[in-house]
């Protein structure tokens, strides 16, 4: 019996309407990814319905506090959704249930939603996806700039690599001017004159940013395609298995590379807070 | 924590992250009506810290508590290090004589930014005794006592009731309670009871603190409820716990009146009527 398992269906209950009525209808089923004993079950199924509803604005207020860091993202979204009810349910969708579950960030759950939105075609704005993967990167850097490295080389915590198509960073911020405009005068929600969210055309070329997280701000850095790959290739030998030095010659050979000094890269790439070398990480070098 | 070594701080305002710039100044009110309100209680996250107000307060060296409101006490482990590290410099900044905040949840899942989203606990005894594990910890880690609060809410889980629940809590520290009897007023008459119900059993010298505050019967779709607005006029039963409790509350140290967001002049004779009923203001 845990009073974690019955604190979180009750959080899922008082944000999804429908999973109040679905555990209604059939409490074993939409009670069971929560495992609760029967005592606690009957517990919740014995709440009033209506004192689940008592705050409507619940859901709004934490959709506030985390779509600020995904704020162009939504922003084009609901644009192309044109329904606050898209919004809204985030809060019945599988990936805010499993946060709530599993005690994952809901900001994170939230661009999961919006991902997952995208590619089941729902929502098709050319401009989604590129802002999404920055927003994406910048809500994770702030929460991973304090993990402890694994062992060997690998990318440095509070750093991610971002592909997205050139005019991603010039949407994000003609969604962030267009939000500030609409926030000098909120009754321009009434108006049916209100201004439009105008969105760059998407570009083919792509745009290799380096995200990262340094004293509490987050940095979006470009950078060429040759260095973006490398550090993509050796991200990617260390997420397979501990990245010692000397794999890091073959570990950028698969992505077409060949580098004559891989120790002198490897220390420039530590010296420059790209990588950092874990505990064992000079094993092999 | 031993609670009658605590402090007597009188009675005192709450004021959160820039309730000042548009509700009650403390220092101003303090100024204005001397010997109305004695200390500050703060609350905030570590996201926004010490407002103006709070800086100001505890520049004038006026006693003071913190009252967080990120940390979810019903999770042990939601004490991490560096939230410890930085409540505490927060709570020394301003002068703190102790720490409090509701026992609950303000967060569901990591701590993020901004939440703020208060659940009361399961009301177990599995959770009374993690709630009092994470309570050690903030003590411990920080050196100040740690005062969990009942907290409000229109749906209560568990099997047991919230002052059962607190008292099991108090047991398992050995420390102090914050009880805050418009939340407690709101709990009775969820569950149906009579306002003073479970009183009896209640380790009332571990009541350090008590809360004040006004509230709004309502109704949604035929179902009543209290909202916890902190408009100027506590309910009657709030009233009534409050005078019952500060009468027969030995170590009761602290009482504050939360009602920052109202104007000065609709507060003024209730802080009066809070002193009068209050031996720790004497």
């Amino acid at each position: 019996m845990s009073h974690h398992a019955l604190q979180r269906a009750l959080v899922v209950a008082l944000h999804d309407p429908g999973f109040a009525d679905a555990m209604r209808a059939d409490p074993a089923a939409a009670l069971a990814p929560f495992g609760l004993e029967p005592a606690e079950a009957a517990q919740l199924l014995a709440v009033d319905p209506r004192a689940l509803a008592i705050d409507r604005l619940r859901g709004r207020r934490v959709l506030k506090a985390i779509a600020e860091e995904l704020k162009g993202s939504l922003a084009i979204a609901l644009a192309e959704a044109r329904r606050l009810r898209f919004a809204d349910d985030f809060f019945a969708s599988p990936c805010f249930r499993a946060a709530v579950i599993e005690d994952r960030h809901l900001v994170l759950a939230l661009a999961d939603y919006l991902a997952a939105a995208l590619a089941s075609g729902e929502l098709a704005s050319p401009s989604l996806a590129g802002v999404l993967a920055i927003e994406r990167a910048q809500a994770e850097v702030r929460r991973d700039a304090d993990r402890d490295p694994p062992p060997g080389l690998s990318l440095a915590p509070g750093i991610r690599l971002v592909t997205c198509d050139a005019a991603s960073l010039a949407a994000l911020q003609a969604a962030e001017r267009h939000l500030f405009e609409l926030s000098l005068l909120p009754h321009i929600a009434l108006c049916d004159d209100r201004p439009a969210l105008e969105l760059p055309a998407v570009e083919a070329r792509s745009l290799h940013l380096v995200v990262r997280a340094r004293g509490g701000e987050v940095a979006l850095d470009e950078v060429p395609e040759p260095f973006f790959r490398s550090l993509g290739a050796l991200a990617g030998a260390a997420a397979r298995a501990p990245l010692h030095r000397a794999g890091v010659a073959d570990a950028l050979a698969l992505v077409g590379l060949r580098v004559a000094d891989t120790d002198r890269l490897v220390g420039d790439l530590v010296a420059d807070g790209y990588l950092v070398e874990g505990p064992t990480g000079a094993v092999g070098a | 924590m031993d609670v009658t070594s605590l402090p007597r701080l009188g009675i005192g305002i709450s004021a959160e992250f820039d309730s000042a710039r548009r509700g009650i100044d403390a220092l101003t009110l303090r100024g204005a009506a001397p010997g109305l309100i004695d200390f500050l209680e703060y609350g905030c996250d570590l996201a926004r810290g010490l407002d103006d107000h709070a800086r100001r307060w505890a520049a004038a060296g006026h006693p003071a508590t913190y009252h967080f409101l990120d940390l979810n006490l019903t999770e042990r482990d939601d004490a991490d290090p560096a939230w410890l590290e930085a409540t505490g410099a927060l709570a020394r900044e301003l002068g703190a004589a102790w720490l409090c905040g509701d026992g609950g949840l303000w967060h569901f899942g990591p701590r993020d930014r901004g939440h703020e989203t208060l659940l009361p606990p399961i009301l177990t005894r599995d959770s009374a005794l993690e709630m009092a594990d994470a309570i050690q910890r903030v003590e411990q880690a920080t050196g100040l006592a740690c005062l969990p609060e009942n907290p409000p809410a229109p749906i209560y889980l568990g099997d047991l009731h919230i002052l059962d629940y607190f008292a099991l809590v108090a047991g398992a520290t050995g420390g102090g309670l914050l009880v805050d009897c418009a939340h407690l007023a709101i709990f009775q008459r969820m569950a149906g009871h009579p306002p003073l119900t479970a009183l009896d059993g209640f380790p009332l010298d571990r009541v350090v603190e008590l809360h004040v505050a006004g509230g709004s019967e309502r109704d949604h779709a035929g179902f009543a409820w209290i909202d916890d607005d902190h408009q100027p006029e506590p309910l009657a039963d709030t009233w009534l716990l409050f005078e019952h409790i500060a009468a027969r509350a030995p170590n009761l140290k602290a009482v504050v009146y939360e009602c920052e967001r109202n104007p000065p002049a609709t507060v003024i004779d209730n802080f009066r009527r809070i002193r009068a009923a209050c031996p720790a203001s004497a």
